[in-house]
């Protein structure tokens, strides 16, 4: 467990400190709090009542994942295949660290530390929005809620994958496949073109979101997906990570008998 | 020396640079034959030169320069930035404009109707902007942060920002940064003044590349 400990905080101290992931955030935080807290001017400031502050707290939740992920998992697509290129695998295979240890510290390590600085945000938004009288204290609770439900399993689906992939296919390779399925797998209309979108692959957050949190506040369709089916969402992206997570553990296990 | 370092440019030419374009355009051409349906078709064809070249060509442009083992050695010699910021994107422009020119070709050859677009001249245009908009970004992005991965999230950002968000960014005055409208708005009344400004700016993002490469001691 130290070692695991060990790990992770090293690779948690190591990712926040880059530079790249301070600019990316900057960028988008700064985008999404104008368009949060400064609304177009034909509209009017709405006070949420308490079923609004779910929807509410999903809408932003779903709107954060449009973006932030794609940065994550650009960003996070370096993690483990610098240490080959650098050659910090083989001082690490000389020491008794275990492969399953490293593999998690590493993972978990990268996923802490996209998700933290998210998550403060998160709350200051959410803050800035009780404050400037706009919903109930309560909106705080929801809107954690739909951090853990919406944005924590689109990072984890994506950070699993870009520690992966580049291990077997070019790093420029694969941010290019990773921006291009981003769209094409969650956003594009399944009726106007085959996706992923629709299916329980979905990552965007769009079940838990009318799942747990109902939908658009002023949506006028019912509703496609039950808290069941969100509940099976998360289910199979959490299959997926695993997968990922044990083929990779596989992998550089293979790596390292060759070796 | 020039001919040393286009020697040196090809023989520490990153083979994946080739095959990646080529291999998407191979999917692109696969995909188009099975669906096999005239309106998609057309859809296909104006997502691949458009969005998928642009996309390709920003991503590559960001490792284009910073990512070569030898890059202490290559700054020691007397090459001038201009030069390796010409030849180094130049080579990615050529790819992704064979790859587009290539799949313009089949698309018209399977009966493609290209007219929406415009004419020949608009048609060329719709991919030539958003491409060398993306390789400046990229390449400006890498520079800048002197890191790849900069460059790489910020081509990686705009293309998802505006490909998600087309319509709204065709209707206010972030439509002078809109890369996409030559290919998905070709109707807009400020399609000239856009490719003006993308033009504009990818030739400032090049210059501001340009002065920022003779700080060779930031890339080291």
């Amino acid at each position: 467990m130290s070692r695991f400990i060990g790990v992770f905080r090293h690779e948690f101290n190591m990712s926040l400190r880059r530079p790249g992931m301070w600019i990316a955030y900057g960028l988008l935080f700064l985008f999404y709090s104008v368009t949060v807290m400064y609304p177009v001017p034909e509209e009017k400031v709405t006070i949420l009542t308490d079923k609004q502050i779910w929807q509410y707290a999903g809408q932003m939740a779903f709107t954060f994942n449009l973006f932030l992920p794609v940065a994550v998992g650009i960003l996070s697509a370096d993690r483990l295949q610098r240490d080959f290129r650098q050659g910090v695998r083989e001082l690490q295979e000389s020491t008794p660290l275990n492969l399953i240890t490293y593999t998690l510290g590493k993972y978990f390590g990268v996923l802490a530390a996209s998700l933290a600085p998210v998550l403060i945000w998160v709350w200051l938004i959410s803050g800035l929005f009780i404050a400037f009288g706009n919903a109930p204290i309560e909106f705080l609770y929801t809107m954690t809620l739909a951090f853990f439900a919406i944005m924590v399993p689109a990072f984890a689906f994506v950070i699993a994958f870009s520690l992966a992939c580049p291990l077997i296919m070019p790093l420029r390779v694969y941010q290019i496949l990773f921006t291009g399925y981003w769209f094409w797998g969650n956003y594009i209309n399944p009726e106007m073109f085959p996706t992923l979108n629709g299916t329980l692959l979905t990552v965007s957050g769009m079940y838990a979101y009318q799942g747990y949190f109902l939908g658009f506040i002023n949506a006028v369709e019912p509703l496609t997906y039950s808290a069941t089916d969100a509940t099976l969402n998360l289910l199979v992206l959490g299959l997926c990570i695993a997968t990922v997570m044990a083929v990779l553990n596989y992998y550089l296990q293979w790596q390292s008998c060759r070796a | 020396m020039k001919r040393f370092s286009v020697k040196y440019t090809l023989l520490t030419y990153r083979l994946d640079q080739l095959w990646f374009p080529l291999a998407f355009w191979a999917f692109f051409v696969i995909l188009t034959l099975l669906l096999n349906d005239q309106e998609l078709n057309f859809n296909i064809a104006r997502a691949y030169i458009g969005v998928a070249v642009p996309l390709i060509g920003g991503f590559m442009a960001a490792y284009a320069i910073l990512d070569d083992p030898a890059i202490e050695l290559r700054f020691a010699t007397p090459i001038r930035a201009a030069q390796i910021l010409f030849e180094r994107t130049l080579l990615i422009f050529l790819i992704q404009g064979v790859c587009a020119l290539a799949f313009i070709l089949f698309a018209l050859f399977i009966g493609v109707d290209f007219s929406a677009l415009g004419d020949s001249l608009n048609l060329q245009l719709s991919w030539i902007v958003p491409t060398i908009s993306m390789i400046a970004l990229g390449t400006f992005g890498a520079i800048l942060g002197a890191q790849t991965m900069i460059g790489s999230f910020l081509v990686g950002l705009v293309w998802i920002i505006e490909v998600i968000i087309r319509d709204a960014m065709a209707v206010n005055n972030w439509k002078y940064a809109y890369i996409f409208m030559g290919i998905l708005n070709p109707e807009h009344p400020d399609l000239v003044s856009n490719q003006l400004a993308l033009f504009a700016a990818s030739a400032a993002f090049l210059f501001f590349t340009w002065l920022l490469l003779h700080k060779q001691e930031r890339y080291i």
